[in-house]
């Protein structure tokens, strides 16, 4: 596939290059593209300038290239293989480096506070970028797994809003599937 | 810190679908928004998605005396063989001489986060069959499927007989019940044809179906040759079940399996190579491992280390009998024991193998990881009872109730708690049971003493 360049404009327009394949890894750039609708630079006016070189790293990694993506997304294994006899070893190595390279890939990317995580969720969202709404999506929920729904409201900045009796309801609930399991 | 702004919808229910049930239930009171999001069809399938995709979780339960436990059951993350349970209160009752009498039940088939449970109450030194329940033990939702054909309430004995529940391609949550025609007058050991029933969550009674297949076995055989009221195996939109392979002439042993697709109302069979030496179908078990169907071997009588015998159906091959002896375990000795039982409970995740082992003193729940081929002892920090059964489970939020109603939850109540379950309008048992048995097609009304909550 031929590399042709295209410009990116933040909401603060500033403008970032990215190849056109790279670009495709976004299902709404991919339609903007294949749509001839390209009239020299993209604006997107929802992805801050802070925001936008991280996906794009993300997409230059990613881009017309699926397949190794989805691979982690369904655990890393192919649940036909562990038990039948016949398959390829040596591909199945091959495909184990290939996944935890990007794994490592992935780790060291995903490394930053929780505003730039909210940020890059919504930018997955809007750009369409499913790879990279499941990885951040992914990073939210283990960082919220095992919380009361009290720390939830603080950290999602949430008043609840139910009424006194309602709440009253709702703390049998939560009492109910409290996560304190019963071992000491 | 900068504020966070609120986020989308869709994202938030892309963050929740990947928790666990506990935090999705516990969630519901953040906020108006999150609860009705979480009580949400949508997201109820997108829940369900990725909880299948994720380990299975296992269920252990036991009928107690005046109670019935049930577990849920998790392995915990850093611990290796100390697993944490979660007790879940499911109460069912009816009345009977203006008293609640508590029932007991069978978890016959699992499926989607719905359990379908066989009923029955002691009445003298009888058990006696009351119905059968599609429950969620999430969300505490159960309704009562009508009352079959008559078949139960026949001869009073449940023994015999199996009970499958599935899904089919399109949605549609199925029980079969298949049990042998028998003529309870006739002392000879007949050849008995097979019988079924079977019903759709949300429709008013069960249709009978024909199963082109006969089984032979006398009636006066062992006990252990009467298959007990078990479940039948779902997987992929299809039913299985062991039966015993029908010969023109003889009493045979062998087994073959039923297999029932749940699309089209079909039965077939699917059959063994002679080559295969297989016990006796009495003493196989069936399980879903990872996508496919298992067979092992359930009976053993040991004085010596044991030999866990497991073998692979692959389906999709030509003619479907392809048979992988995969698995040829030496089990530790348990203490001396002369007869064991084992079941397979399914395969939680990768590598991982789980058994319940019934030996004298109680039940083992066994985990077998492969790749190391271990066993180990699973450890649950709860007292539990000395004897119970497992199935492998799939929490998830979906509402027996909506669809047997065909409505959907959006009506802004939720239940909790212990659910009891009460027969309305009929003040006794008996006239209840009785008139279930001149209407077949009755459908009982029960009321649900769970607390709502208007929005």
């Amino acid at each position: 596939m031929s590399s042709t360049k295209i410009f990116l404009k933040s909401s603060d327009d500033k403008t970032f290059e990215i190849d056109e394949t790279a670009a495709r890894a976004s299902e709404t750039l991919k339609n903007i593209i294949d749509g001839g609708c390209l009239d020299g630079v993209i604006p997107l006016p929802n992805v801050s300038s802070n925001i936008l070189p991280k996906v794009i790293e993300y997409c230059k990694k990613h881009g017309g290239d699926n397949g190794s993506s989805k691979k982690i997304a369904n655990g890393g294994v192919d649940k036909d293989k562990e038990i039948l006899p016949d398959y390829d070893e040596e591909e199945d190595k091959r495909e184990k480096v290939r996944v935890d390279e990007l794994k490592k890939w992935e780790e060291e990317y995903m490394d930053f506070d929780q505003q730039v995580l909210y940020d890059l969720m919504l930018a997955a969202n809007y750009l369409h970028i499913k790879g990279l709404l499941d990885l951040t999506v992914e990073k939210a929920a283990s960082m919220i797994r095992g919380r009361t729904p009290d720390q939830i409201r603080e950290n999602f900045n949430i008043n609840s809003d139910f009424t006194p009796e309602e709440e009253e309801e709702m703390i049998l609930i939560e009492d109910e599937w409290d996560d304190e399991w019963a071992f000491d | 810190m900068e504020e966070v702004k609120h986020l989308p919808c869709e994202i938030v229910s892309e963050i929740l679908s990947r928790l666990p049930i506990e935090s999705i239930m516990q969630f519901k009171s953040v906020c108006k928004s999150w609860f009705s999001l979480i009580e949400d069809p949508s997201f109820v399938k997108l829940q369900l998605k990725r909880a299948k995709s994720q380990p299975h979780r296992l269920i252990l339960w036991s009928n107690q005396v005046r109670k019935n436990w049930v577990l849920l059951l998790d392995r915990d993350k850093e611990g290796k063989d100390m697993w944490k349970g979660r007790d879940i209160s499911l109460e069912y009752t009816f009345k009977y001489e203006k008293q609640d009498h508590c029932l007991n039940f069978i978890i016959v088939g699992s499926c989607n986060g719905l359990l379908c449970m066989v009923s029955t109450f002691w009445y003298g030194c009888c058990s006696i069959f009351y119905g059968i329940f599609i429950c969620n033990p999430i969300t505490q939702e159960c309704t009562m499927l009508p009352v079959g054909g008559g078949r139960f309430f026949d001869g009073g004995d449940i023994a015999e007989g199996q009970i499958g529940f599935g899904v089919d391609s399109s949605g549609k949550y199925k029980v079969i019940q298949i049990f042998k025609k028998q003529s309870f007058s006739s002392d000879v050991d007949d050849d008995c044809g097979l019988k079924g029933e079977i019903i759709t969550l949300g429709e008013s009674s069960w249709r009978e179906i024909e199963i082109p297949y006969k089984s032979f076995y006398s009636r006066d055989d062992s006990w252990r040759k009467r298959r007990a009221i078990e479940g039948m195996v779902f997987m992929n939109g299809v039913l299985y079940c062991i039966i015993q392979k029908p010969t023109t002439h003889e009493v045979s042993d062998q087994p073959i399996i039923l297999v029932f697709n749940l699309d089209d109302d079909k039965f077939s069979t699917i059959e063994f190579r002679p080559s295969i030496e297989l016990p006796p179908y009495y003493e196989l078990g069936l399980t879903e491992i990872k996508g496919s169907l298992a067979l092992h071997h359930r009976l053993d009588f040991y004085d010596e280390p044991s030999i866990l015998r497991m073998w692979l159906i692959d389906i999709n091959k030509s003619k479907g009998n392809q048979l992988y002896h995969c698995d040829h375990t030496r089990v530790p000795k348990m203490g001396r024991n002369f007869f064991v039982c084992f079941d397979l409970v399914g395969m939680l995740s990768n590598n991982l193998l789980l058994y319940t082992v019934e030996i004298e003193r109680g039940t083992l729940l066994l985990a077998h990881c492969l790749e190391k081929k271990q066993f180990m002892r699973v450890q649950i920090p709860q007292a539990i009872p000395s004897r119970f059964q497992a199935k492998s489970f799939v929490p998830s939020l979906v509402s027996p109730i909506a669809i047997a109603c065909g409505k959907t939850k959006k009506d802004g109540r939720y239940k909790f708690q212990g659910l009891h379950l009460e027969v309305v309008g009929y003040s006794s048992l008996w006239e209840f049971m009785s008139s279930c048995l001149l209407h077949p097609t009755f459908s009982p009304t029960l009321s649900y003493k769970s607390q709502y909550l208007p929005r």
